[in-house]
């Protein structure tokens, strides 16, 4: 089986990152030098693509895709079938929530099941109360679980895709459930 | 930047060649500078920004990994005419041109028109 995962966030969160840490093959790079000041020299204008395989036959493709609204056309490429979602939030800010959801529901909607599971990065550096977060999104109808984590190692990163595995397991087992 | 004297290159080429349908120019991450066009669906210069620089750059990932060698161009080709998009450097900047051609044209034209047009914008 693929599956499609699927990275967004905001500029600068780690997406790009995530994907180079987790990923076992070099990832496709589309990071170009920023003609504005971001906050990092380099923005990523195409797609971040890296692999994980579980087993035989058995894998997870990992899609970075850039939040900037002129980039849709590539979220057009990668929305169908998604098998899991990942958002990055950058510590220093939760800016424009609104926008946030409305790239999460670009991804996530019109799944049967789209588990979704936030990391919170750059906590070395801000402290933020990662409560806060979960509670602004879930007044917007999102509920997801949110991890500190740290996009560049791996250990840390691993936990935001064991949470969707394990959210995947959970589901399937209530779906069994239900039939018996 | 120059733009008053793109512009007038641009519209220069327009001019001389019917079969160029768009010129447009952005930086490398996808802001758009100049465009100019005479395509019958008229496109947005922040879409074809946006979607000119992520070719350029699959383009590079994939010289880089599978062919291996310096980008020149990217190129779709499509039974209605040709996107060529190359990337330039102007004042320590890196940018994005790129061009539409008819099919009237001939991609090694169209190649050569817009290899000029970046050469002679490099030069401003
Ligand atoms: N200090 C710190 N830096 C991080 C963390 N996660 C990612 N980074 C750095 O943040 C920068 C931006 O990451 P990038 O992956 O380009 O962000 P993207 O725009 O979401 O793709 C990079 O220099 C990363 O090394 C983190 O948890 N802590
Ligand atoms: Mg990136």
């Amino acid at each position: 089986m693929y599956r499609k995962l699927v990275v967004i966030g905001d500029v600068g969160a780690g997406k790009s990152t995530l994907i180079r840490t987790l990923s076992e093959i070099e990832t496709v790079d589309t990071d170009v030098t920023s003609s504005k000041n971001i906050g990092k020299p380099l923005t990523t204008v195409g797609i971040d693509y890296g692999r994980i395989t579980l087993g035989e036959g058995d894998a997870i493709g990992l899609y970075g895709v850039p939040g900037q609204k002129r980039y849709s056309f590539i979220w057009d490429m990668v929305k169908e079938d998604i098998w899991a979602c990942i958002l990055l939030v950058k510590a220093e800010h939760l800016r424009a929530p609104d926008k946030l959801i409305d790239l999460i529901n670009v991804f996530i909607n019109d799944k049967e099941y789209c588990p979704l599971a936030i990391g919170v990065t750059h906590t070395d550096i801000k402290a933020i109360n990662q409560v806060v977060i979960q509670k602004v999104l879930q007044e917007k109808g999102v509920n997801a679980p949110v991890f500190s984590v740290d996009a560049r190692k791996k250990q840390s990163s691993l936990l935001l895709l064991h949470t969707l595995l394990s959210m995947h397991n959970a589901n399937d087992f209530s779906k069994r459930e239900n039939m018996a | 930047m120059k733009k008053e004297e793109i512009n007038k290159l641009f519209e220069g080429l327009l001019n001389k060649y019917f079969d160029l349908k768009m010129v447009s120019l952005c930086t490398s991450d996808g802001f758009g500078i100049l465009h100019q066009s005479r395509l019958d669906d008229e496109v947005e210069l922040d879409r074809v920004s946006a979607i000119t620089s992520s070719l350029v750059s699959l383009g590079n990932a994939s010289s880089k990994q599978i062919i291996g060698g310096n980008l020149h161009s990217t190129i779709v080709e499509t039974d209605n005419g040709n996107l060529l998009i190359k990337k330039l450097k102007l004042a320590e900047k890196e940018l994005v041109l790129s061009i539409v051609t008819s099919k009237k044209m001939l991609l090694g034209e169209a190649n050569y028109l817009i290899t000029m047009c970046a050469k002679n914008i490099a030069l401003m």
